[in-house]
C-alpha cells in the first residue's frame, strides 16, 4: 500500500496522482479521435463533465451514507476537522458516472451542440480513467477485496478493515484489467464507426456487478446486494429495455 | 456608440487567479479553491465562446490549473470512509491529516 507519493517535496494522495494521469491519457485519447473541427468542443464538454463528475460522485456517497448521517449528525457537526475529513473522503464512481453524462448533456444544451454525436468518443475516456483509478484504489488501501487463501489472493495491508493484514482478492486491480479491456473494445467499436454508449453501459454493467461479490469493504449495501450492484442491475434493465423497444420501433 | 464589454473574461481570470492562489491555504484552502476554479472554469468557457481573447485564455487556464490542484488536495480516496462514529476517534481523524 502506497498512500501517499512524494514529489519534490511536496505529498499527494497516490489515488488523486493516478486519477489525474488517467484523466490525461483519457482526453489525449478521445482528443486524438475527435475531427479537428469539434476538438475545442470536446474539450469544453470534458470540464463540464469533470464538475459533473465530482459533484455526482460526492452526492451519491452522502447518499449511500444517509442513514449513518441522519443516526450520528451530532458527531458530524461537532468540529469543523470531523466536519471536513468528512467531506474530502468518499466518492462513488457511479455518481460520478450519472454525474458526467449530465454534465456533458448540459453543455451540449448551452451551446446548441448535437449531443449524440460528441458521447460515442466521450465515452472511451471513461474506462481508461477509471482504469488508473482502481490502480490508485489499490495503492491507497481503500476498496478493498475479501480475505481469501486462493491463489488469486495477495498480502494486502489497509488500516481500514479489523485484519488489516490479510491476503486478499485484488479486486481494484481485476476491475483495472476489465476497464482497459472494455476501452480496447470501445476503440476498437470506434474505429467501425459503430455505437459505444450501450456497450459500456453493458459491459461496465455487468463486470461491477460480478466484482461486488469480492469487495470486502463493509457497510455498502441495501438488503442482500451493495449500492453498486442495484445501480447496475438498474443500468442493465434500462439498456435492454432500451435496445428492445428500438428494435420493435424500426420493425414496425 | 460604444459597444458595452463583457466582464467575463475579467470575472474567470479573477477566480483563476484565487483558485490557483488558494491551493497554498491547505485543505480548506482548496475546498474555496476548488468552488472558485470550478465557477471560474464556466465563465472561462462561457467568455471564450462569445468574446475569444487572451484574457478568457489565461482565465480558462488558471482555472483548469486551479480545479485540479485544490481537487488533487480535496480527493483524498475515493471510497467509503467507514462509519460516522468511527469518526470520532482520534486515530482515524490523524489518518486524514
Amino acid at each position: 500500500m502506497i498512500p501517499v507519493i512524494k514529489i519534490l517535496h511536496f505529498e499527494f494522495s497516490a489515488y488523486a496522482l493516478l486519477a489525474l494521469l488517467g484523466t490525461l491519457v483519457g482526453i489525449v485519447v478521445c482528443l486524438f479521435h475527435t475531427p479537428k473541427a469539434k476538438r475545442a468542443d470536446m474539450f469544453y464538454m470534458a470540464c463540464y463533465a469533470f464538475i459533473g463528475a465530482l459533484i455526482g460522485s460526492k452526492l451519491l456517497f452522502l447518499v449511500t451514507q444517509a442513514e449513518d448521517i441522519f443516526l450520528h449528525y451530532d458527531i458530524l457537526f461537532s468540529s469543523i476537522e470531523i466536519f471536513t475529513a468528512y467531506l474530502v473522503s468518499g466518492f462513488v464512481f457511479y455518481g460520478g458516472l450519472i454525474g458526467g453524462i449530465i454534465g456533458s448533456y448540459l453543455y451540449c444544451r448551452q451551446y446548441k451542440i448535437n449531443w449524440r454525436e460528441m458521447i460515442p468518443i466521450a465515452i472511451c475516456f471513461i474506462p481508461i480513467f477509471h482504469c488508473f483509478g482502481r490502480i490508485g484504489c489499490y495503492l491507497s488501501g481503500c476498496c478493498y477485496g475479501v480475505e481469501s487463501t486462493s491463489f488469486l489472493a495477495l498480502p494486502y495491508y489497509t488500516p481500514y478493515d479489523i485484519h488489516p493484514d490479510a491476503s486478499r482478492i485484488p479486486v481494484q486491480l481485476f476491475e483495472a484489467v476489465g476497464n482497459l479491456c472494455i476501452a480496447a473494445y470501445l476503440l476498437y467499436r470506434l474505429r467501425h464507426k459503430q455505437d459505444t454508449f450501450f456497450p459500456y453501459l453493458l459491459l461496465y454493467a455487468t463486470v461491477r456487478f460480478c466484482l461486488e461479490f469480492l469487495r470486502g469493504d463493509m457497510g455498502r449495501g441495501v438488503w442482500v446486494l451493495s449500492t453498486s450492484q442495484w445501480i447496475s442491475l438498474a443500468i442493465l434493465v434500462f439498456c435492454i429495455t432500451y435496445q428492445y423497444m428500438k428494435k420493435r420501433n424500426v420493425s414496425v | 456608440m460604444e459597444e458595452k464589454k463583457s466582464n467575463k473574461p475579467v470575472a474567470a481570470l479573477v477566480l483563476g487567479i484565487v483558485s490557483c492562489a488558494m491551493t497554498l491555504f491547505g485543505l480548506y484552502g482548496s475546498i474555496v479553491g476548488l468552488v472558485c476554479g470550478i465557477v471560474g472554469l464556466v465563465i472561462a468557457i462561457k467568455a471564450k465562446k462569445e468574446a475569444p481573447c487572451g484574457m478568457s485564455t489565461a482565465g480558462f487556464v488558471l482555472a483548469i490549473v486551479g480545479t485540479v490542484l485544490c481537487a488533487l488536495e480535496f480527493v483524498v480516496c475515493a471510497c467509503v470512509i467507514g462509519s460516522l462514529a468511527s469518526l470520532g476517534s482520534a486515530d482515524t481523524l490523524r489518518s486524514f491529516r
